[in-house]
């Protein structure tokens, strides 16, 4: 294979990943900006208004009615606040707990053995079905479900972590920290976490993705946040009774859903080629 | 092979016995009184009464875990709390169709992604390449359940090529089951071969820069025959991993699509005892889901023999 070719791939390639992630970086944006803005500006159309059920899409309605008269283009522009604020909570959540596992397993070796097999033991049950078990148990507010959907995710990240930190452990900076006398807890805290970031926060965008899809599905099994606070899945789960006759009350929270999704694990892999010199290097 | 065989077994004694104690616990993390919680709002205080001595929910914590484990030991999952049948028998009654359903999805998706896989390595920067990197970003970020919507919307209600909704069981005649099955196994088979697809595609990219394929090339081996030969052979051991790995996915899937489709499968009877906060049945599926997690990789770890001698040859010695 010639040299110009491969040059003139690898421009096209460039440029094309630049559009998607400008693209993805938009969706991203104007979700944000309808979580913000909507509630506020339309509220969240909770109030019953029967003899407006069920409207196809057009004029008032843009994305038409649910069986209760409810606007599901309002419903579904302010939903955006609760599916991206389940989506940021359950990053933190995991993120803290995880890699805080993950910090003191990759560390301190006796806690390695006792924390990695109860994280074994936490990825050895399906995620959906632990989250939807632990929603069920612990009620369907927006704090619980954040944590029912936590719970499967941390494992993975305390997994990463692990990972890092035993890479980092044998830098020649740590044993410089331990050579001076630094405490453990400093070492972990000024030197390991630190560098461990960036690997963080790659994790943090495919946790926010998962997360923002758990919700919806675990809405639409019915162990969700309560209709009264619009999510993208509870106005899904709302729909699945009249699928047939108003496909659009799943239609439209599913676009959205779906695009947010996507345009965060876009941004996700972006972010990790970025770091990864490998990756980066494999798409020329 | 029988020490390798022996060593990985014990290996997974503590990840089971984690899940034990984890499904368990599930009962006594929930607010207030379990019992009281399964009998539901208009029970009496006899009823509750009766579902806390039946559970032996009335007994110290480690005894009612002992009590637990013993059951375990006999293959006894539990009864149901609203059937008062054994759960064991509920989730064999119900296994046919989700073991059909996870059966052809993963053939499916392995027959789908990696070729899937291969074809965008080998057109690396390309269109095709994009095309579909960027349908197995859209499988596994689009929920299930709106993929299953829309197929059935498509296939089913306005082409009617498809059964809507519902389960033909084997008995019926593999041709009517399979039938039944196609929406809900592409449904799944689209989350399933996206993250098989992306796997392929990145090992085998990985691959294609080893020395050993350079000198293929270098020998003047067609690139179709070193990309077969040479380079698919290395790709085994990542590919049946993500497989495996990607079992607790199409499990959680399986929840899922079984719902949207109304077969009447373990996922099914799963969101149902949820709903009806059966809890005893609902521990019994998440042990069963979790063993057959492990299991699914123990057989990973053992096909890695088939794919790498080297590992072959660790396993004999």
């Amino acid at each position: 294979m010639s040299a110009q070719p491969q040059t003139a791939r690898a421009g096209r390639s460039l440029k094309a990943s630049t559009v998607v992630i400008g693209l993805s970086f938009a969706i991203v944006a104007m979700v944000t900006a309808c979580a913000l803005l909507a509630p506020p500006i339309l509220g969240y159309s909770s109030d019953l208004n029967m003899g407006e059920a069920l409207q196809p899409p057009g004029s008032p309605h843009w994305f038409g009615t649910d069986n209760l008269g409810r606007d599901i283009f309002v419903r579904t522009l302010s939903g955006a606040r609760t599916s991206l604020m389940v989506g940021l909570g359950v990053s933190l959540l995991t993120l803290l707990a995880g890699g805080l596992i993950g910090l003191v397993a990759g560390y301190v070796r006796l806690a390695d053995t006792v924390l990695m097999r109860i994280m074994d033991g936490l990825m050895a049950i399906p995620g959906v079905l632990l989250a939807v078990a632990l929603a069920s148990l612990l009620g369907g507010g927006l704090l619980t479900v954040m944590i029912a959907i936590s719970v499967p995710e941390i494992p993975r990240t305390a997994r990463l972590m692990r990972g890092v930190v035993l890479s980092l452990r044998e830098m020649l900076y740590i044993d410089a920290a331990i050579a001076i006398g630094s405490s453990t807890p400093r070492i972990l805290l000024r030197h390991i976490l630190p560098n461990a970031t960036e690997a963080l926060v790659v994790q943090a965008t495919f946790v926010c993705a998962s997360a923002i899809l758990a919700e919806a599905i675990l809405s639409f099994i019915g162990v969700g946040i309560s209709p009264d606070l619009p999510s993208w899945g509870n106005v899904m789960a709302g729909g699945r009774q009249f699928f047939r006759v108003a496909p659009w009350i799943i239609a439209f929270p599913g676009l959205f859903l779906s695009l947010l999704v996507i345009a965060i694990n876009v941004l996700g892999d972006a972010l990790r080629e970025r770091i990864d010199p490998r990756l980066s290097g494999r798409r020329a | 092979m029988a020490r390798f065989l022996f060593s990985r077994l014990l290996a997974t004694l503590p990840v089971m016995l984690t899940v034990l104690v984890v499904v368990f616990m599930l009962l006594h993390i929930g607010p207030g009184d379990p019992a009281a919680a399964m009998a539901g709002d208009n029970a009496s205080a006899e009823q509750i009464a009766q579902i806390r001595q039946r559970l032996h929910l009335d007994q110290p914590l480690v005894v009612q875990f002992l009590i637990y484990l013993r059951q375990l030991a006999q293959f006894d999952l539990g009864v149901s709390v609203y059937s008062g049948r054994p759960v064991a028998t509920m989730i064999l009654q119900r296994a046919e169709p989700t073991l059909m359903l996870a059966l052809t999805t993963t053939l499916l998706s392995v027959l789908v992604a990696v070729p899937a896989g291969v074809f965008a390595a080998r057109r690396l920067g390309l269109v095709t390449d994009y095309v579909v990197m960027a349908l197995c970003v859209a499988g596994f970020s689009i929920p299930v359940f709106v993929i299953g919507y829309a197929l059935m919307q498509v296939f089913a209600i306005e082409l009617g090529w498809l059964p809507v909704q519902g389960y033909r069981p084997l008995a019926s005649g593999l041709w009517n089951s399979l039938r039944s099955l196609t929406l809900p196994t592409v449904a799944l088979t689209l989350l399933f071969a996206a993250l098989v697809a992306r796997i392929t595609r990145a090992t085998l990219l990985n691959v294609l820069s080893e020395d050993y394929i350079r000198t293929a090339r270098a020998k003047g081996l067609p690139e179709r025959k070193v990309v077969a030969t040479h380079a698919l052979k290395n790709i085994g051991v990542p590919v049946v991993t993500v497989v495996g790995t990607s079992f607790a996915a199409l499990l959680g899937g399986v929840v899922v699509t079984e719902s949207v489709f109304n077969l009447p499968g373990i996922g099914r009877l799963t969101v149902d005892s949820i709903l009806s906060r059966d809890y005893p049945v609902v521990q019994g599926v998440m042990l069963v889901f979790a063993f057959v997690l492990v299991v699914v990789n123990l057989l990973v770890d053992l096909s890695y023999a088939l794919f790498d001698p080297r590992i072959r040859q660790d396993m004999r010695s």
